[in-house]
């Protein structure tokens, strides 16, 4: 082929014609070499080979000095990676990928990892990271910081811990030290933890603040994270992902789906819009954004009618079967029917319920409920064959009183839910729900997991907890499938980290409600909820009487001091760790509500989050590959993964791992206490469920941490205060580590196997995978709920208010208005870990980089918007500015954003929460009943998707 | 011809889009010296315009006579998107973290967007693009200086940088694009297969750390391989745009797998299937329809008998089973010893790979 020939084919465009080497300098070079065809036998590959050789020498470095991580900032991967790293510095990551096969026909768990922990080492020496310990000396926010050395860094805090601990009209209740979601694994977390319940200080829970509670699951099973390692997904005959996007926000684990799918699963996803998973599923039902809890109604009424349950499994493993009186709505309790004077008694009694039992024709008490002595549920042993329909009059105290089962309550309350009534809520047409009842109910083996998405929508909790009715009705536990929310896996002894053998108890607030309190949030509802909304959300109750009950219930629990309700704090000293609030939290006055209410706000992270800008005081955090940290939960795998820092490895500025500092705080602290003019204040009074012994020791506060006290000594605790340390004695005191060591781990790719011990509530097989409740199908062990049984009746005065005693249907709150037409989703993130990673240039040049929203194309066309275009989002809270990104993914009656954007990233620095408003729902305020009591399994939820809103092209 | 020819075959069905590859590339080799624009391996949504923009219009390959077509180089700014900055040093001023340049394209920039009408018929799907290391390369026909060659031991096409000028024909030669100019040493670069890594046991970055499992890399000549059954045995491996006449050298499923459609009334369309066949016998050629079909048959008697070859291999049970590489292949070209021994497979590999003792591990 000649020159010319060359010449004629190529042709430039655009600004790359103006820089391309001009036609006389071809062929400059003086001739070297004579090559007759790159095709074979090229006289000259080696110089650009040892070239690239030396570059992938470069970056692999030693294997030797590797180091393993993973990169759990709230994200639930737990992936062992590999760290490179080249003369103490870290190159790049590549996965470990040696996780063991279990079983030769099921898929194994390697690779894992995604497109965010793949380019950590590209952020860990970014310039957003905090390098220094740095002092606020501007208004807040407004930029202005002093580098300070450690060591009056952490004088600093520990003086202002003294301060407010010591005042005796605020104590501990007046101190939050709390660690957020970006540091969410075992080892690290551990240092925050056990210092925030030495001190009684605050601290909330963030599965609730982050709306990404399973509260339905709760209600159901008395545990709200179970369900199944993701290998499970490949054996099962139905999966389906209700509210999920798994190729999206579970990039590890989304090829067991994948797979699955080739090994002969249908894969049903249930998501407004279109999106990585639907792409491939078998079948995507669209459906109308915050309806899910009407479509699931529609599954059950499909179920229901075509007699798809299983009426063996209702009888013996639900709270179908017991008896609900007519009269009060109410469960027929023991303590009705048997009196006692004995007040323990009273209680167990309160807690035990009867069916009718067809072998006798009477009532019987039914085995396994709460207050029982009989922990099985074989009812066999007991002569007791349920009813599971029918009304009976039976005898109470010379009275008549009628009954029925929860099973006829459950019909009623599904009679009116029919697919024909609720498609135009719902957008699925009727032939689509059946198909969907069929799928789910017919096959053997099906797996419903619900994505996080579904708890963002105020009805939320109804929409989880009559999925789980659905998994019930069509008996689905253990080897047969059903609900996934997210397994957690056992593990024992990991409170030699964060607890004191109970000297001293964690002081926890309501997540969902604290941060309503912290940031005024009854004032964003006020502002934005209409009466009308408020009404067709809560069962009719108006918005006044709303807020009335709302606002007594709040007041009941200030300062904890009511049980069955949530409790709550106001701090005014705060000591947070990795935690994004002001970019969280929703509506337009969090933040400023947040700063007025606190007085001295330090903040340790990593990174330049939006938090910490508006800091006091800033304290560098170690990033993952500089740390030793252990990771287990949640149960998507069996692995625990190792963090082990590369060897030799540089530090990064002064950052500091999180028991180093926390140690260094309560040395401080330590020696304040031990001023002769503090010694007599030292012992900081609390309540005993607090502080065992009425009190805070602070004059022993860095010893008690560290387990050089004289009682941690004696009982040999563990030495901690540092990172390494808490490595160590996690390894050495949870049995389901055993018998594992750093140095094993290290040699096996930076992890370890848990052993059987780490079963919940079904066995680990070693060949097998996981999931949940087979021993309450298999072995007949109540649940850990008030019926020992899947609850399908809460009897609670609210939920029988609510009309929502029973698995039923309820509309948004979301306001339904012309002028706001578009309901906001902001799904899970593809590219970042919430905030985590949202700003790596890395990942921004994958996408648009800077904010951008989905609008479908047909409406962007209506409304003038072209791609790219800036539009403003706005409603009655606030605005914000995006890149409109026009897709035919996004459904015309929504807009669609990946969540995550840190609020400086914005025009006028003002994040999407500007728009969204925020709630209580009423059904997740209950409390105080049976087992829907405030802890980590029931709190509620902060929500993000009830914002209502229209868009339009921004001018200028 | 090369002795040998490596070869990719990538999964599209289970491609979840999460540019794990991508990024695992960039950080293997692109995030320095001039190649930060450069994405050697990008996943784009089709439809779409793809990377760089509009690529599968810009010209090159050959026509029918086996001559080269005239090509287009696509620019920086408009095609291939400016790898803007940031000022992360000023948020701790209290400043809007803002990208440099305004962006107004870049690799994935059409991510997910696909086209249709939701949701009666919109769809899309993934398709990863590395360089095709083919073995009629375009870019090597273009090359006035003769400095673009393949290897010989495996067939990767390579840029000689030391001959390389920068006049950039090979860039309007490739006809998918994948050949880049580095404005900072004024040569062509592009994707090399990760051969240093190959040599030293372990897959390419984008093969080994894809998360999705949606890669297999081995020789075409290895019988037993993964590669060689899905392009040769199967056929359900295509490469993309053979009509471009390269003859590359990665293959693909096509995407059998999405949703049904629905009617005007929110019924489903039974049978239906939202990627038109059309488009895929544009991008895979009219050879589609028998994969297709291949694929559904195997999957139905998987799912009615438990069994099929063809689903054993997609699903990959072991990781390491999805690479074949040769350990004692390289050793008269490569320095040092390797560095991984589990993806050695390869039919050249010493089968001794189980008794080596856990230290050479």
């Amino acid at each position: 082929m000649s020159c010319e020939k060359r010449r004629d084919f190529l042709k430039l465009s655009g600004i790359a014609a103006s820089v391309v080497a001009s036609q006389g300098y071809l062929f400059a070079k003086t001739k070297s070499l004579s090559v007759e065809s790159g095709m074979e036998n090229y006289p000259n590959s080696s110089y650009t080979e040892q070239m690239y050789r030396n570059e992938f020498g470069f970056t692999y470095g030693n294997k030797e000095e590797h180091g393993y991580a993973y990169h759990c900032v709230n994200c639930q991967g737990n992936c062992a990676w590999e760290v490179w790293s080249n003369n103490g510095v870290v190159t790049r990551e590549n996965q470990s990928a040696r996780y063991p096969s279990i079983n030769a026909r099921i898929p194994d768990f390697n690779p894992r990892g995604c497109n965010k922990g793949v380019q950590h080492s590209q952020i860990m020496y970014e310039k957003d990271r905090i390098l220094y310990p740095m002092k606020r000396v501007g208004e807040r926010g407004a930029g202005e910081w002093k580098r300070v050395s450690w060591d009056e860094a952490s004088q600093e805090v520990a003086q202002k811990i003294w301060d407010v601990m010591s005042d005796e009209d605020k104590g501990p209740g007046k101190l939050m030290v709390h660690a957020g979601t970006g540091l969410l694994t075992e080892g690290r977390r551990g240092a925050p933890l056990r210092f925030s319940t030495q001190l009684g200080a605050v601290r909330i829970y963030p599965a609730s603040y982050l709306g990404d509670m399973f509260s339905g699951a709760a209600v159901a099973y008395g545990e709200g994270n179970l369900g199944c390692t993701y290998d499970f997904m490949y054996t099962v005959n139905t999966a389906v992902f209700w509210g999920g996007n798994p190729s999206v926000s579970r990039i590890p684990d989304a090829h067991f789906v994948w797979e699955g799918k080739y090994n002969g699963a249908k894969v049903i996803v249930i998501t407004p819009e279109f999106n990585a998973s639907a792409k491939s599923a078998d079948l995507w039902i669209p459906i109308k954004a915050g309806s899910d809890n009407i479509l699931a109604m529609s599954v059950i009424y499909e179920i229901l009618k075509n007699k798809w349950y299983k009426p063996g499994f209702l009888k013996s493993f639900t709270d179908l079967p017991i008896l609900v009186r007519k009269d009060n709505l109410k469960m027929l309790r023991r303590s009705e029917v048997e009196h006692t004077d004995d007040e323990k008694l009273h209680h167990k009694y309160e807690e035990e319920f009867y069916c009718m039992n067809k072998k006798t024709g009477s009532i019987a008490l039914l085995p396994g409920c709460e207050g029982s002595d009989i922990k099985t549920l074989r009812l066999e042993d007991f002569g007791i064959e349920p009813e599971l329909e029918g009304s009976w009059s039976i005898e109470l105290h010379g009275h008549k009183v009628e009954v029925t089962t929860v099973f006829e309550m459950l019909k009623q309350s599904a009679e009116k839910f029919s697919p024909q009534n609720t498609q135009e809520i719902t957008g699925v047409h009727p032939d689509t729900v059946k198909e969907l009842a069929r799928d789910i109910a017919l096959p053997k083996v099906v797996e419903i997991t619900t994505g996080f998405s579904l708890n963002k929508y105020f009805n939320g909790m109804m929409s989880i907890w009559n999925i789980a009715s659905i998994c019930g009705l069509t008996g689905r536990m253990g080897p047969y499938g059903g609900l996934n929310t997210e397994n957690e896996f056992q593990l024992s002894g990991m409170g030699v980290l964060s607890g004191f053998n109970g000297k001293y108890n964690p002081r926890f607030g309501s997540g969902f409600v604290g941060e309503f309190i912290f940031g005024d949030g009854m004032n964003t509802f006020d502002k934005y909820f209409s009466d009308e909304d408020v009404k067709r959300a809560q069962n009719g109750m108006n918005k006044e009487e709303y807020m009335q009950v709302v606002n007594a219930l709040l007041d009941k629990g200030t300062d904890g001091k009511e049980s069955g309700v949530k409790p709550h704090w106001s701090p005014e000293v705060a000591l947070i760790v990795a935690d994004s609030k002001f970019r969280r939290n929703k509506g337009s006055d969090y933040r400023e509500a947040f700063l007025r209410k606190t007085s001295y706000f330090a903040y340790v992270d990593t990174r330049m989050s939006e938090t910490a800008v508006f800091a006091d005081l800033l304290l560098p955090a170690k990033s993952h590959y500089e740390v030793w940290d252990l990771r287990t939960s949640p149960g998507y795998h069996r692995f625990t993964n190792l963090a082990q820092p590369a060897a030799n490895l540089k530090p990064v500025g002064e950052a500091m791992d999180e028991w180093s500092m926390f140690a260094l705080i309560a040395k401080k602290l330590e020696e304040i206490a031990n001023k002769p003019e503090n010694i007599d204040k030292a012992k900081i009074k609390d309540d005993p469920k607090y502080a065992r012994d009425g009190y805070h020791d602070l004059s022993i506060c860095y010893k008690e941490f560290t387990n050089t006290d004289e009682d941690s000594e004696s009982e040999m605790e563990p030495y901690l205060g540092t990172d390494k340390q808490a490595v160590v004695a996690a390894l050495e005191n949870v049995s389901q580590y055993e018998p594992w060591t750093i140095e094993k781990m290290y040699k096996s790719g930076g992890f370890l196997q848990l052993n059987e011990k780490a079963a919940q509530t079904s066995p680990l097989y070693a060949d097998r995978p996981y999931n949940s409740n087979e021993d309450h199908i298999y072995k007949f062990k109540p649940l850990h709920t008030i019926s020992g049984r899947q609850t399908f009746y809460v009897d609670h005065d609210l939920y029988i208010k609510m009309g929502a005693m029973t698995n039923t249907g309820m509309l948004g709150i979301r306001p339904d208005t012309a002028a706001h037409p578009f309901v906001m989703m902001t799904p899970h993130a593809r590219w970042s870990i919430h905030s985590n990673y949202k700003a790596s240039r890395t990942l921004l040049r994958l996408q648009r980089g800077k904010p951008y929203i989905q609008v479908n194309r047909e409406v962007a066309k209506l409304k003038g918007i072209e791609d790219g275009d800036e539009i403003r989002v706005y409603n009655q809270l606030g605005e914000f500015f995006a890149m409109a990104k026009v897709s035919s993914s996004c459904p015309p009656d929504g807009l669609v954003m990946e969540h995550g954007w840190e609020p400086y990233m914005y025009k006028n620095l003002k994040g999407h929460n500007e728009v969204v408003p925020t709630a209580l729902n009423l059904l997740e305020m209950a409390d105080g009943w049976g087992h829907l009591k405030f802890g980590g399994l029931w709190d509620g939820n902060q929500y993000a998707y009830d914002g209502a809103v229209n868009f339009e092209k921004a001018r200028g | 011809m090369s002795q040998r020819q490596l070869a990719m075959v990538m999964d599209l069905n289970k491609c979840i889009g999460c540019q794990t590859c991508t990024v695992a590339c960039k950080t293997q080799w692109t995030n320095r010296n001039g190649r930060e624009y450069m994405y050697w391996n990008n996943v784009e949504t089709y439809p779409g315009a793809g990377y760089p923009k509009n690529w599968q219009n810009l010209g090159g390959g050959f026509d029918a006579a086996g001559d080269l077509k005239e090509g287009v180089i696509p620019s920086i700014q408009s095609d291939y998107g400016v790898p803007w900055d940031y000022n992360f040093d000023e948020l701790q001023d209290g400043k809007q973290l803002n990208p440099n340049v305004e962006p107004t394209w870049g690799p994935n920039w059409d991510e997910d967007e696909g086209a249709g009408n939701f949701p009666q018929d919109n769809y899309f799907f993934y398709i990863p693009r590395i360089c095709n290391h083919c073995s009629n390369p375009g870019c090597l026909s273009a090359c006035p200086r003769d400095a673009i060659f393949k290897r010989d031991k495996d067939g990767v096409v390579l840029v000689d940088l030391d001959r390389c000028q920068g006049y950039r024909y090979c860039i309007a030669g490739c006809p998918y694009k994948k050949i880049y100019f580095n404005p900072k040493i004024s040569k062509s670069e592009k994707c090399i297969l990760c051969f240093p890594r190959i040599e030293k046991g372990l897959p390419p970055a984008c093969a080994q750390q894809c998360v999705g499992r949606i890669r297999f890399v081995g020789f075409l000549d290895d019988e037993e391989g993964q590669v060689h059954k899905l392009v040769h045995k199967y056929k359900v491996a295509l490469p993309l745009r053979a009509d471009y006449g390269t003859v590359p050298n990665v293959y693909y499923v096509p995407p059998t797998e999405a949703p049904p459609k629905f009617d005007a009334h929110g019924k489903i369309i039974e049978g239906s299937n939202r990627i038109p066949t059309g488009e895929l016998e544009k991008l895979f050629g009219p050879e589609v329809h028998h994969a297709i079909k291949t694929v559904k048959s195997e999957m139905k008697k998987r799912k009615e008998t438990g069994e099929s070859e063809l689903m054993d291999i997609l699903i990959a049970y072991n990781h390491e089973d999805m690479f074949r590489l040769d350990n004692n292949y390289y050793k008269d070209t490569a320095l040092g010893k390797m560095v991984d021994s589990r993806y050695s497979a390869g039919k050249n590999s010493s089968k001794l790979k189980f008794f080596v003792p856990q230290e050479a591990h």
